[in-house]
């Protein structure tokens, strides 16, 4: 479809990012894509090219912004060639938009679907970067994620080969699998012989916990604290180059730089050690260049390039460490995690917690006051009336009675809401070990060491999926009190297994956190069994990204 | 949700009266707490509007409680304030917080010592 001469391409804000991760503008340049513009603003009158390409997701609104792009055209005489591609697929709403605009008949013809579901952020994580799907399927009761997602497994089958038996857990996870077994239905079965060995799907609404709570790996720091939009980052570059040159600094955060990948995963209070060691290491090396043989000496050349690249890389996150131990050394952050902390060992649960209420009283920020009450909620398996009462009325008071909505919201997901009778979360802590006590952060033998004292509900699950006896039939007591239904272990297709090695993905309807990917990526290495892990989800989220969605954006002028 | 209609015009004479039928809804809903809380802020408003005029001043209106409150309290209008938080059984913790952000403003720092 990108054939044929120079064109101009209108984006979609929202496919701008992801579509980065695949083609980058050079890649794209080379197919002689000479102009870009974005699809809400400016005009494209003076693009040069006669072909237009629309790049879009299926929103109504997007149509009526290509609408008025078109009919401006006209209005100026430009002959142009228009086509639009849906990213991943038409809907009939949308075409039936544009022939309402008018515009139909000029796009006819050259509407086409790229149907990417999945775009890669690492080797072992794919995102469908849709962060708005847990909301949209709990608030909205929109299920469009559920279709691109059973779309998406499909897709992966065909490259991939087949899935050789599933697991899931939670409402949404089921309806994936029932919609995968719908296409397999009307597909039929790939036919290579290998593949995914076990797919498990998970439902963001059976741990609300991990989401909310703080997490505490490098690069879950980095997401909370700063923000990885599709594996970049954005900082003040004045912090790089001693205070000269303004502006923005990005940062492209992925496992080709060796020294990220080495530390992405551990806890921030042993990232400092790591730096420092690799930092010795390289001065070490460039000492031992004196006294040397020729020979020596041409390898330490050879090796030049390589190691003043890691130079550069230490250099950059020491930065980046110097930066966030700023805030996590400082009282809020530490106050807030310390009460966190006791939340989850459950402590203090059911009542009116004092240093929520002051964090009210000076009107901190209303994510974070929300996120401590979620965790709050969740760990106390649902506060009492009359505490929810007095938080609702407080945020109210506080915050305006606009988040009322919010509150509402946050409620129908879950996140809060009133005691029952039954203290499921209690139990929970117990039979899943969801909180260990005596995990080392720097050299941890436990998946908890990702929250410094909890493991996510999610990751413990998939560890005695895989690796303990007898699987989750063992546990089935604890997924009977998880919502939603549970799967376990249906065949799907006829695979050849492998003794080598075995290829597990594991899903998350509604998005997982960065925590949690460093979770599982610490069970497989911990663990003897060769198993090799891919990551699917509906999108990165972290705490504030989770919460920020629920709250409703109104107009007030 | 009548509530995300209520705040599409900036008349607060209309926004009651959604107020009030967001209220009926939550009653016919049996959410008593959402709708104390519609019916309350409703009544904010109302107030909102009578010191508006009293006080001979604008911008009350749409101000949350806490807002209020300071407002008060920086015009030092300590008996309306003390009102406002009785009257929606402010608890102290939280007074305190506004009263020391507001004598911080003033930079009253001679209040804020005796307080």
């Amino acid at each position: 479809m990108f054939d044929g001469g120079a064109k101009t391409i209108v984006w979609d804000e929202g496919l701008i990012g992801p579509v980065s991760l695949i083609a980058p503008y050079n890649l794209l340049k080379e197919h002689e894509v000479n102009q870009m513009f974005s699809l809400s603003e400016g005009s494209i009158s003076s693009a040069a090219s006669r072909k237009i390409i629309f790049l879009t997701r299926a929103l109504p609104k997007m149509m009526d912004s290509i609408a008025e792009h078109v009919h401006s055209e006209e209005q100026k005489n430009h002959r142009r060639e228009y086509q639009i591609i849906f990213v991943p697929r038409k809907t009939t709403l949308c075409e039936t938009r544009l022939k309402n605009r008018g515009v139909y008949g000029n796009v006819k013809g050259a509407i086409h679907e790229w149907a990417c579901d999945f775009f890669p952020l690492e080797n072992d994580v794919i995102s469908m970067e849709q962060p708005l799907a847990f909301k949209e399927l709990l608030i909205d009761e929109d299920p469009t994620c559920i279709y691109s997602a059973a779309q998406g497994l499909s897709t992966l089958q065909d490259v991939f080969g087949p899935i050789g038996k599933v697991s899931c857990q939670g409402k949404a996870a089921k309806h994936v699998f029932d919609l995968l077994k719908r296409i397999k239905l009307e597909k039929g079965a790939p036919e290579k012989m290998t593949g995914i060995d076990h797919l498990v799907i998970l439902d963001r609404s059976i741990d609300l916990l991990s989401p909310v709570a703080t997490q505490l790996t490098y690069e879950g720091l980095i997401d909370e604290l700063v923000g990885i939009n599709h594996t970049k980052i954005t900082l003040p570059s004045e912090k790089f180059n001693n205070g000269e040159d303004p502006g923005k600094k990005t940062i492209i955060l992925n496992s080709s730089e060796e020294l990220f990948s080495d530390i992405r995963d551990k806890n921030f209070s042993a990232v400092g050690d790591a730096l420092r060691k690799r930092a010795k290491t390289i001065a070490a090396e460039y000492e031992a260049r004196h006294g040397q043989t020729m020979q020596q000496m041409r390898q330490f050349v050879a090796r030049l390039p390589q190691m003043n690249l890691i130079k550069q890389s230490l250099a950059v996150h020491t930065t980046i460490a110097e930066m966030i131990k700023e805030i996590t050394d400082s009282f809020p952050f530490m106050d807030s995690l310390l009460v966190e902390q006791e939340f989850m060992n459950g402590i203090d649960t059911d009542k009116i917690h004092p240093f929520i209420e002051d964090q009210i009283g000076q009107q901190v920020d209303i994510i974070k006051v929300l996120r401590l009450i979620c965790i709050q909620s969740i760990t106390n398996s649902g506060l009492k009336q009359k505490v929810l009462d007095y938080y609702k009325k407080e945020i109210i008071h506080v915050y305006g009675f606009e988040h009322i909505l919010s509150l509402s919201h946050l409620e129908k997901a879950g996140l809060i809401r009133v005691q029952q009778s039954a203290r499921p979360f209690t139990v929970l802590r117990k039979t899943l070990r969801l909180v260990v006590q005596d995990g080392s952060e720097s050299n941890p033998t436990d998946m908890s060491y990702v929250h410094s004292v909890y493991a996510p509900l999610t990751t413990r699950l998939v560890q005695h999926l895989i690796y303990k006896p007898g699987g989750w039939r063992a546990i089935q007591d604890v997924l009977n009190s998880l919502p939603g239904p549970t799967v376990t272990e249906e065949p799907f297709c006829d695979i050849q297994t492998l003794d080598s090695s075995k290829v597990v993905v594991v899903f998350f309807v509604g998005g997982c956190t960065m925590a949690e990917i460093s979770a599982l990526r610490f069970l497989v290495q911990q663990e003897e069994a060769p198993v090799e892990l891919v990551v699917a989800t509906t999108a990165i989220i972290n705490g504030n990204s989770f919460t920020r969605n629920f709250m409703e954006v109104l107009n007030l002028k | 949700c009548s509530i995300r209609e209520a705040y599409e015009p900036k008349n607060s004479s209309t926004m009651e009266m959604i107020l009030n039928s967001a209220a009926e809804y939550y009653k016919k809903g049996k959410n008593e707490n959402y709708q104390s809380l519609c019916e309350e802020h409703a009544r904010l408003l109302r107030q909102q509007r009578a010191m508006q005029e009293k006080l001979n001043t604008s911008n009350f209106v749409g101000l949350s409680v806490n807002g209020t409150l300071k407002k008060l309290l920086l015009m030092k209008e300590q008996k309306l304030a003390d009102k406002l938080r009785q009257e929606y059984k402010i608890p102290d913790r939280r007074y305190y917080w506004v009263k020391i952000a507001t004598l911080g403003e003033q930079e009253d720092w001679t209040e804020l010592e005796r307080f």
